[in-house]
């Protein structure tokens, strides 16, 4: 009798709630957001947490525009969506090679991506994707104060680096220093950069 | 948020200036994009680096500074007002409302010339600080000085003394003294 009240008990019980989409791991996180089919926004707006400031950065590094990359964020992760909930999504575990091979395909193809974009956040609603992705935070006096403290060719060549966008053949030249050179002294001076902000230090 | 094999910073930062070829590269995004802990270092390093790019295009920034610098900064629309300066004389100088930065060119003769360092020096010419081995242009033999023009020195007159000085293993020897005099009313006619 006990047996069957127990039975009958485990029955009729609520299923157990499902565990946090941030505590999964990305292959369970996509056969949540599979399994969901649009229905598990926690799961879906975890993949997007996870996922937008790596798609950021792809983007700022191909496209080199913050709002192009802002524009990819969007374009990738609501492609993304669209295909684990549809199903077509094979290897769940293999989320990451996917949203990269997502990525590559929506830089290539930006140019006549305007239309697609458009197509998907008049399905999709803008309130999965259009958030700002989580990103490191600087204190810009402090960086002033710290990149005036390096010796002054550890600044030139940073600021030949990211604001010129020069190669370091060409900043070897200019410096009368070797291309290997520049790559040692980037180094050093982002690694002077980082110690003098506070931050982890980084792997010599 | 650990990793157990992080990828080294001179890799991540060879990809992120775009000097890596394309299988390492893409070696280097497959690890990112499956990696929360490297991918939040490339996300530091992004930052430093746009960091970079915005105090220096909002030309904040000091003394010596790449002389091809000041061209990719005026080519982008920094209103920069320039002074060519001449060794042993006083260069008068001053900056319009409309100037963003102010450039000195120093002219030098850098032949045989290894490192340069420039000295500030006060009014008796005694050495005030010093930039240890400044960028120069050995074609243009000039080395280029900048400062953003909202500078609080800028706003009174007064007279930047500057002297070059080659560096090698046996010593070292001045190869010019400059002196910039600032009229904070404006720049001198002509200029």
């Amino acid at each position: 009798m006990a047996r069957m009240f127990d039975a009958a008990y485990a029955f009729h019980m609520d299923p157990p709630a499902p565990p946090p989409a941030r505590s999964l791991g990305d292959g369970r996180l996509a056969a949540r957001v599979a399994a969901g089919a649009g229905a598990d926004r926690d799961a879906e707006r975890e993949l997007c947490r996870r996922f937008a400031p790596r798609v950021r950065l792809y983007g700022l590094r191909h496209l080199r525009e913050d709002s192009a990359a802002a524009d990819l964020v969007q374009e990738v992760l609501l492609t993304v969506l669209e295909r684990l909930r549809a199903g077509a999504v094979r290897e769940p575990d293999r989320l990451a090679s996917f949203v990269l091979g997502a990525c590559r395909l929506a830089a290539s193809e930006r140019r006549r991506g305007a239309a697609r974009r458009a197509e998907l956040l008049d399905r999709f609603g803008p309130d999965l994707a259009a958030r700002e992705p989580e990103r490191p935070r600087l204190d810009v006096e402090r960086l002033e104060r710290c990149l005036e403290g390096l010796a002054p060719r550890e600044r030139a060549v940073l600021q030949l680096t990211f604001y010129a966008e020069r190669a370091s053949g060409e900043i070897a030249a200019e410096l009368e220093l070797t291309p290997g050179n520049v790559r040692v002294v980037r180094h050093r001076a982002l690694a002077h950069l980082s110690a003098c902000m506070g931050a982890e230090e980084v792997t010599p | 948020m650990t990793c157990a094999a992080p990828l080294a910073f001179e890799a991540l930062l060879d990809y992120w200036a775009g000097e890596l070829p394309a299988a390492p590269a893409d070696a280097i995004e497959e690890h990112v994009f499956a990696c929360e802990a490297c991918a939040g270092r490339l996300a530091e390093l992004e930052a430093l680096a746009a960091s970079v790019r915005r105090l220096t295009e909002a030309g904040r920034f000091r003394a010596a500074v790449a002389p091809s610098l000041v061209d990719v900064l005026a080519a982008r629309g920094l209103r920069i007002r320039t002074f060519r300066l001449r060794a042993g004389e006083t260069t008068p100088c001053g900056t319009a409302p409309e100037d963003e930065l102010l450039v000195g060119r120093l002219p030098v003769d850098l032949r045989g010339v290894a490192r340069v360092d420039l000295a500030v020096c006060d009014e008796r010419w005694a050495e005030r600080e010093r930039l240890a081995d400044v960028p120069f242009d050995r074609r243009r033999s000039e080395v280029v000085i900048a400062e953003r023009v909202d500078q609080p020195e800028l706003r009174t007159a007064h007279v930047l003394r500057l002297r070059l000085l080659a560096v090698d293993p046996a010593g070292e020897r001045e190869l010019g003294t400059y002196a910039l005099a600032h009229d904070p009313r404006g720049p001198p006619d002509g200029a």
